[in-house]
This record gives C-alpha cells, sequence and structure tokens, in this order.
C-alpha cells in the first residue's frame, strides 16, 4: 500500500497552498488509491472439508481476540473504543493486507487493534476479505 | 508560515480578516493532511458491512451467516465489502476513579455543556456552579475573579484556587492569581472543579477549590471547527460589541495526533474604555511510539491588549438629582460628580490599561515499564510580560513587569494490590522557579518621577505521596502527605533610599485522609480531612504597594461531609465543609500609608469558613434537564487582635446565592434554555470593618436558543446559539469596593462600584468539517 508520510504531505500541501491551488486539490488525490479496489472480492473458498465457515469464521474472531492487548497507556487515560480492522487470512494461517478500516479516534487502541491482526498466527484458512471489529472496554467506572 | 496581524493599541482597529484568513490556509493545510489519511481507509466511504455475505457460498459445508449483533459503530453494509467475522472485545480496570469514589465534591463539565451554554468565557459558565463565586471588575476577559468556599473577599483576587490548564499551574507567579483572558473556551474538551482543599496533590493556592481545564488537542478522527461570535450590548453594530473568531483542526494519523487552535477577539465590552484585543495560536502533538511510550508537547502564544474601565460612585450611575444639577450649575461640583450611566468608565482617570504577551511550551513523556506502573514526566515554561498603565492629567503610574516560571513535574503510578486489597499509590515531586521583575513609576505633574524596582525569585520544590485502598467494594480509604519549601530572594530599590535585600524560606506540611463509602450503585458519602495553604505571592512580599515581607503563608483545615447520587436521571451533590484558616491573608486597606489610607497585605490570625454546597440536576425525559444549585458560605474574622474585627464577616463572599434554569431539546435539533443567577447581598471589597452599605443582592436571568443539526451530514455540521444575557435588563454591580488612597474615616462616598453588563445578545455559529 503506498501512504505518503505526514511530514510529506504537510510539506506538499503547503507548497500547493503557497501556490495557491490548495483550493482547487482534493486531498484525496494525494492519498494512495483506497486498497478495497484492489483488493480480491469475496472468492469461492477451495476447502471442501473440515469446520464449517461459521466455525472457521468463530477461530478467526477468537484468535484475534487473544491476541489483543488493552493498550496500557490506554487504560491509564480511561481511553476506550472500538476500531474495525481488514484483513485476508492466508494458507500458512496468517494474515496480510491489514489495514484499519475505521478509527477507534485514538491512535493507541488502532496500533493495539491493527497489531493484534498482524501478529495473530494459526487461523483456519477462509479466502475472502474480512473485517473484524475490536471493541475496547474499561470496567469499574461510570 | 503564520502571520498575525500587527499589534494594535487599544483604540486602534484591528484587522480581523486578514489575520483570520492566514490562520485558515494553516489550517486548511493541516486539515488536508490528514484527509489524506482518512481517505486512505474507506472507512468514512465503504464502510466494513456486519453481515455480508458469507465468503464460502458454494461450500459445502456453508452455513447461515453468523449471528452478528448490529454494531451501531458499524455504518451499513455496502457492496462487495468485507465479510465481518464477529467483534472481538477486550476489557480492562478503568484507571481513574469515578466522581462516586471521589472525596469530595466534583463536577465536571464537558464539551457538549459549554457548546449548549452559549456563553463566552469560562468564568460565566462557572457562575453556575455550586460553592463557586466568580466577579468581574472590567466587563471583559480580563476581569474575572474565580474563588470559591469564602475566599472570594475582593483582596486575593483568585489566590485560593488553584486553576491548571492541562496540567501547567495558572497560577503566576507575581500575583498567585490566574488570568482568565489567556483561557480560551473555544479550546476547552473538559473541565473539572474540586472544591475544597487539594493541596496535599498539587500544593500551594488549591485552599477553596481546584479547577482543572483540558483543551480539546486533536485525537480521533480529522476534524475542523470555526466559531464565530458576535455579541451586542444594546443594538446591532453599536459601539460596545463582542466579536470573535477562532479556528480548531485535530486529527490523529496512525501514533501523531495534532491540534492547531487560533482566536481571535476583537471587542469593545459593556463598559466605556473596555476595549479588548487578543491574539492566542496553540499547537499541541502527541506521539505514540508503542502502546507504552508517548510523548507529547504543546506551546502557543497569546497577547491581549486590554483597557480596564474602572470604578463609578453611586452617584455617577444613577441620574442627576436637581440639588446636584444646581450645584453643577453653580460649580461647587464637577460635571461629573453624576449622571454618567453604568457604562461610563471612571471620569477619574484618562488612562488605565494593562497589555501582555504570553509565551509557554511544555512537554510529557509518559511510560508504563509494567502494565501497572506509570511514570511521567513534564518539564515546562511560561512566561509573561506586561505593560500597564494608570492615570489622570495629573499623575501616571505605570509599570513593567516581566514573570517567568519553569519547571518539572515528576509522577508515578502503581496500581498494586495491598493485603489482597485492591490499591493505588501515587508520589511523585515538584520542582519550580518562578521569577518576577517589576519596573514601576510614579510621574505627578511637576514633581521628580519616583521609579522603583523589585527583582523577586522562588524556587520551591514538594514531594508528594497518595494512598487509595479499598477496604471492600464499597468503602475506599484514601490519604495522602505533602511537603512543599519554597525558598525566597527579594530585592527592591526605591530611590533614593537604597535597596534592600531579603531572603525567606517558606514551608507547608499538607496532610488528608477520607473514607468514602458506596450506599449503592448510584450512591456514595465522604468524610475528609485536609489541610492546605497558600503562600504570600511575589508581589503581596515585595510589590509596588501594600507589600509586607513579613507575611506567613495563609494555611487551613477542612472538614468535610457529602453526599453524592449518579443516576441517568438525577445527578445530585451535597457537602457541607468547615474551614479553620489560620494567617489568612487580606488586603487590609486600613493601614495607613502616604498618609492617606493606602493599605497593606496582612493576616488575619483566624477566620472560620463554614457552608453547604448543593446541586441538583434532574432529566425526568431525554428531552428535559432541570437543574439547580444553592450555596451558603458563613465566612468570619474569629480573631485578631490587631485589627478589632472579630466576628465580622468576610466581603464580597455573599451568604446565600444559587442558579436555577432549564434545557429543553425540541423538534428539528432546536433547544432551549434558561438559568437564572441568584446571588445574596454582600459587604463591599475593603470592608472589613462591616460599616459600609452592602451590595445589593440581584437575580440575572438568561435565555439561550440553539440550532444544532450536527449530524445532518457525515462530514458537516452546523450549530448556531442564541443567547440574551440580564433577559430583563437588571442594573446591578457584581463588585463594588471601598475606595483606597481616602483620608479618613471613609464614607459611603468612597465607595466605588463596578457596573456589571445589562441586557445583550450573543449569536455563535459553529461550523464543523469532517473530511
Amino acid at each position: 500500500m503506498r501512504r505518503a508520510t505526514l511530514a510529506s504531505r504537510l510539506a506538499g500541501i503547503g507548497l500547493l497552498a503557497a501556490l495557491g491551488t490548495a483550493g482547487s486539490l482534493r486531498a484525496d488525490e494525494l492519498a494512495a488509491a483506497p486498497p478495497h479496489a484492489r483488493s480480491p472480492k469475496v472468492v469461492v473458498d477451495a476447502i471442501a472439508h473440515g469446520p464449517s465457515v461459521d466455525a472457521r469464521l468463530e477461530e478467526i474472531r477468537r484468535r484475534i481476540q487473544e491476541n489483543v492487548a488493552y493498550p496500557p497507556l490506554a487504560r491509564w487515560h480511561d481511553v476506550a473504543g472500538a476500531a474495525v480492522v481488514e484483513f485476508e487470512v492466508t494458507d500458512q494461517g496468517r494474515t496480510q493486507g491489514v489495514r484499519l478500516a475505521q478509527s477507534s479516534g485514538t491512535a493507541l487502541l488502532d496500533n493495539a487493534a491493527e497489531h493484534a491482526v498482524t501478529t495473530v498466527t494459526g487461523l483456519p484458512v477462509v479466502h475472502g476479505r474480512l473485517s473484524i471489529p475490536i471493541r475496547f472496554e474499561l470496567t469499574g467506572g461510570e | 508560515m503564520v502571520t498575525l496581524p500587527s499589534r494594535s493599541r487599544p483604540g486602534r482597529k484591528a484587522r480581523l480578516w486578514p489575520s483570520s484568513a492566514c490562520f485558515s490556509i494553516v489550517l486548511v493545510c493541516l486539515l488536508a493532511a490528514f484527509a489524506g489519511r482518512a481517505d486512505d481507509s474507506p472507512a468514512s466511504a465503504n464502510p466494513p458491512a456486519q453481515a455480508a455475505s458469507p465468503p464460502d457460498q458454494t461450500d459445502q459445508n456453508a452455513a447461515p451467516a453468523p449471528q452478528n449483533p448490529p454494531q451501531t459503530t458499524n455504518p451499513p453494509q455496502a457492496a462487495n465489502a468485507p465479510y465481518s467475522v464477529g467483534q472481538a472485545t477486550v476489557t480492562a480496570t478503568r484507571a481513574s476513579r469515578t466522581i462516586l469514589d471521589t472525596p469530595g465534591n466534583v463536577t465536571v463539565i464537558d464539551r457538549a455543556t459549554i457548546e449548549q451554554s452559549g456563553v463566552r468565557d469560562l468564568p460565566e459558565l462557572l457562575r453556575r456552579e455550586a460553592g463557586i463565586m466568580v466577579t468581574n471588575t472590567t466587563s471583559g476577559p480580563t476581569g474575572y475573579d474565580v474563588e470559591a468556599r469564602g475566599f472570594a473577599n475582593g483582596s486575593g483576587g483568585g489566590s485560593s484556587m488553584l486553576v491548571l490548564v492541562d496540567g501547567r499551574r495558572t497560577n503566576e507567579p507575581s500575583t498567585s492569581v490566574t488570568d482568565w483572558a489567556l483561557i480560551n473556551l473555544d479550546d476547552i474538551d473538559r473541565v473539572e472543579i474540586v472544591r475544597g482543599p487539594t493541596s496535599a496533590l498539587y500544593g500551594d493556592n488549591a485552599v477553596g477549590g481546584t479547577i482543572q481545564i483540558f483543551t480539546r488537542g486533536g485525537e480521533g478522527k480529522p476534524q475542523f471547527d470555526s466559531h464565530t461570535v458576535y455579541g451586542g450590548y444594546g443594538t446591532i453594530g453599536g459601539s460596545h460589541h463582542t466579536l470573535e473568531q477562532s479556528l480548531h483542526a485535530g486529527g490523529t494519523d496512525g501514533p501523531l495526533t495534532a491540534s492547531l487552535f487560533a482566536d481571535y477577539d476583537s471587542s469593545n465590552d459593556y463598559r466605556d474604555r473596555a476595549e479588548f484585543r487578543s491574539r492566542d495560536i496553540e499547537s499541541s502533538f502527541r506521539y505514540a511510539f508503542t502502546d507504552r511510550i508517548a510523548l507529547s508537547f504543546s506551546g502557543g502564544y497569546q497577547d491581549y491588549q486590554s483597557q480596564l474601565p474602572g470604578t463609578l460612585t453611586a452617584a455617577q450611575i444613577q441620574p442627576c438629582t436637581l440639588a446636584d444639577r444646581f450645584e453643577i450649575a453653580l460649580g461647587t461640583i464637577p460635571p461629573t460628580f453624576c449622571g454618567l450611566g453604568p457604562q461610563a468608565a471612571s471620569p477619574s482617570l484618562n488612562q488605565n490599561f494593562d497589555d501582555a504577551t504570553v509565551r509557554h511550551a511544555s512537554m510529557t513523556l509518559e511510560v508504563t515499564p509494567i502494565d501497572n506502573l506509570l511514570i511521567t514526566f513534564s518539564p515546562y515554561t511560561w512566561t509573561k510580560h506586561d505593560t500597564s498603565a494608570s492615570g489622570d492629567p495629573s499623575f501616571v503610574f505605570s509599570g513593567d513587569n516581566d514573570q517567568q516560571a519553569y519547571g518539572l513535574n515528576t509522577q508515578a503510578q502503581i496500581d498494586a494490590p495491598l493485603f489482597e486489597l485492591r490499591n493505588r499509590f501515587i508520589f511523585g515531586s515538584d520542582l519550580r522557579r518562578e521569577d518576577d521583575s517589576l519596573n514601576s513609576n510614579l510621574s505627578t505633574l511637576g514633581m521628580p518621577s519616583s521609579p522603583e524596582t523589585s527583582r523577586s525569585s522562588r524556587e520551591t520544590w514538594a514531594l508528594y505521596a497518595q494512598e487509595e485502598l479499598h477496604l471492600t467494594d464499597d468503602l475506599l480509604l484514601s490519604g495522602g502527605v505533602r511537603y512543599d519549601e519554597a525558598s525566597d530572594n527579594l530585592e527592591q530599590t526605591m530611590a533614593p533610599t537604597p535597596t534592600v535585600n531579603f531572603s525567606n524560606i517558606l514551608k507547608a506540611w499538607s496532610p488528608r485522609g477520607a473514607l468514602t463509602y458506596r450506599i449503592s450503585e448510584p450512591a456514595s458519602v465522604y468524610v475528609s480531612y485536609a489541610h492546605s495553604f497558600r503562600f504570600p505571592s511575589l508581589l503581596e512580599l515585595a510589590g509596588v504597594f501594600g507589600q509586607n515581607p513579613l507575611l506567613k503563608p495563609q494555611t487551613s483545615d477542612n472538614y468535610e461531609v457529602g453526599f453524592k447520587w449518579r443516576s441517568q436521571r438525577v445527578t445530585a451533590g451535597l457537602a457541607l465543609y468547615l474551614m479553620e484558616v489560620h494567617n489568612e491573608i487580606i488586603f487590609d486597606s486600613s493601614v495607613p500609608e502616604f498618609g492617606v489610607i493606602g493599605g497593606e497585605s496582612v493576616n488575619i490570625e483566624r477566620t472560620r469558613h463554614r457552608g453547604l454546597e448543593a446541586s441538583l440536576s434532574v432529566r425526568p425525559t431525554g428531552y428535559l434537564e432541570l437543574y439547580g444549585s444553592y450555596t451558603l458560605d458563613d465566612a468570619r474574622i474569629v480573631l485578631d487582635p490587631f485589627t478589632d474585627l472579630d466576628g465580622d464577616r468576610v466581603p464580597i463572599t455573599p451568604v446565600h446565592r444559587g442558579t436555577a434554569g432549564f434545557v429543553l431539546k425540541l423538534p428539528y435539533d432546536f433547544d432551549i434554555g434558561m438559568n437564572a443567577n441568584i446571588v445574596g447581598s454582600r459587604y463591599l471589597a475593603n470592608d472589613f470593618a462591616n460599616t459600609l452599605p452592602q451590595l445589593p443582592k440581584f437575580a440575572v436571568y438568561d435565555l439561550v436558543v440553539g440550532f444544532r443539526p450536527m449530524a445532518f451530514s457525515e462530514r458537516l455540521g452546523l450549530q448556531v446559539t442564541f443567547a440574551i444575557r440580564n433577559l430583563f435588563n437588571r442594573q446591578y454591580s457584581e463588585f463594588g469596593a471601598r475606595q483606597t488612597f481616602v483620608v479618613p474615616p471613609p464614607t459611603p462616598s468612597d465607595v466605588g462600584f463596578y457596573p456589571s453588563p445589562q441586557r445583550y445578545f450573543v449569536v455563535g455559529l459553529t461550523i464543523r468539517a469532517r473530511p
């Protein structure tokens, strides 16, 4: 995925603004093409035997959940929220094409959600693009 | 590149729009950068579906789609959207203490309440809070004093109220008082009010209460806000009006969160000679290196030019009587003796202003080496330059004041069981250096000018420890202690006398203890004891006027019981307090100086403050909120062998005051609210002898109508508020004082009033964009 850095975007946009062209330039023209345009659409699962799709999806959900850790700094700051992460499962049971589809609004939670999906292993194979909402909840408060 | 408009003097037309345009360009650039990140993600345009077609449609074992519960946080299904595997949830124990578990009378004001209120400055909102006493002497942002629990006595000016902005102390080195003109309501996310002492944690000034302000930052999706406020006293386009424009942009991009805030205020407030021009630009950055280490930086620049209208006598506020007109015609009294009206500036001064420039920067490093340990290091620096002058054609008193404060706050918090009981331990240290340099000059017609300089510095170090132990699930024992030590060095030169130097060591122990019991899920009671202190300010020790180097620290013992109820429909709080104050620092204007009543700061041996704070908010339906508060403050001098003021009531703080109001949500995103602020009679500032007539009680009613279709578009929101303040056009003076520099004995004609604004309107427009 091509992703411009913040600094380079700021520099680029600043230059364009200085040239008086910022008003006519849409921000998304500078951004990378949306990755879902390149993502494989839902494809036929080649697995004819074994656990059902539901069972495999549930196993994926369970393994990701076990791999999520509440970011310590977020807990100290009472930060809660939900992030949605998209990914695909490789034949080796790992994830690829991981990206944050919906931000929780907090960098710490977004990073923890992405990290959990990126590093999870031993997933049952399901072809197609998947997404998982990861909810960070705090207990014992108002 | 930010181009600020040229610094204009009061009275000169300031250039609002060019500066706003420059700010806009910078903010749009910042926003566009974040928009790039947002458009990277299809979340906004093509959100993930919760129940898209299963991927294995031809699988022999294919089963119906799992029954994922509908997620309100996720938008509806889109074509070719990824398939959701279901929700993962991770939970942790909340680190902060809830309001019900806090052993004190605490209120939180959130951003939504701020926006609904339609007020211009934070102190206007604080007026509605039980226990908080707000006065204003300029009708503009520079005139606010905010105190609590009987410390609004007309001489402390806010020095018994600690105010923190993002953890940074705003009580200034020279006066120990917060300059409210430097706190911008449009940049505030949340305000936490603690009534009563918190010196065991924060040290100096946290006597009557603590107000913690958290700025908006940029956490979350990229967002841009433009807020424009126009207010008018009298008619639209009249000479007395307020105009303020603020812009806020912020957002999160991966590990980086950034925000930029800019504000321009150009106002001619209610009184004549009450112009206020302010420019403010603030920025903050936060970078999360990992989920255990984060670094934050914030910095800002602000300047303002503020005129001070001064006082009026009762005769000047009221129309002239026939006898007055006759005497004016005869020339026995001046034409300015009467009939000037409440908006007039004091005719005895032809100039009276205070211009200030402030720069500040701070950094915070947060580290969690293990999950249950949080360590923070926060170095900061702050500088302020003030130029002020006051005078009439016969004399001018001018001053140049440079203040500087820098320091390092270090704190560690650890959650670790003690005897298998849930427990938190906090310890930390504060190091702070403050410098105050004042060059003043008194020029009198026909006399040689008399310059005076003072150089003061204070180095403070403090250590503290706090403990919170859950004896049971419902019973919380908390306590703490803090030790502060300040080394003062003061140097004063008043020609032709030689320079005077002196040093001072001030020490203070501040213990506290409390027990909080959860009666049931929505209710709790607490009982607490806390010792608190306020060191004399550098200006009180070695100022240009009223200084007293022998001042001792003001200390107090606070005993308190309270009850709290917080359910979905009802929020209630009740606190009863008794505060025994030793060496309360007041400005005693009865002390002769320069041959007339001049005054000096003195310690009152013992005063007693006791009272009650009650607040109630009821939401019978989702559309209606009714609220009210009542405060009783009985603050009296108990023992003062030198001034014979025993038993007298402390001025300015009324015995009774209260608020009442409602907010009603109407169809089509409209809402309407009304607020009544009722303040009882109170003695004039400087009238510690309680001999002069009291300031009369008053009731002021405000009406606010809002139109807030903030959700009519995914990307664009709008909010309009229209407020009428002082709806029934009440003429009153929130603050009044017996004048200093008068020949004794004082008479009612030596009383000066600061008339408060009569009916005026304020229109606010907020445009919010989420690219």
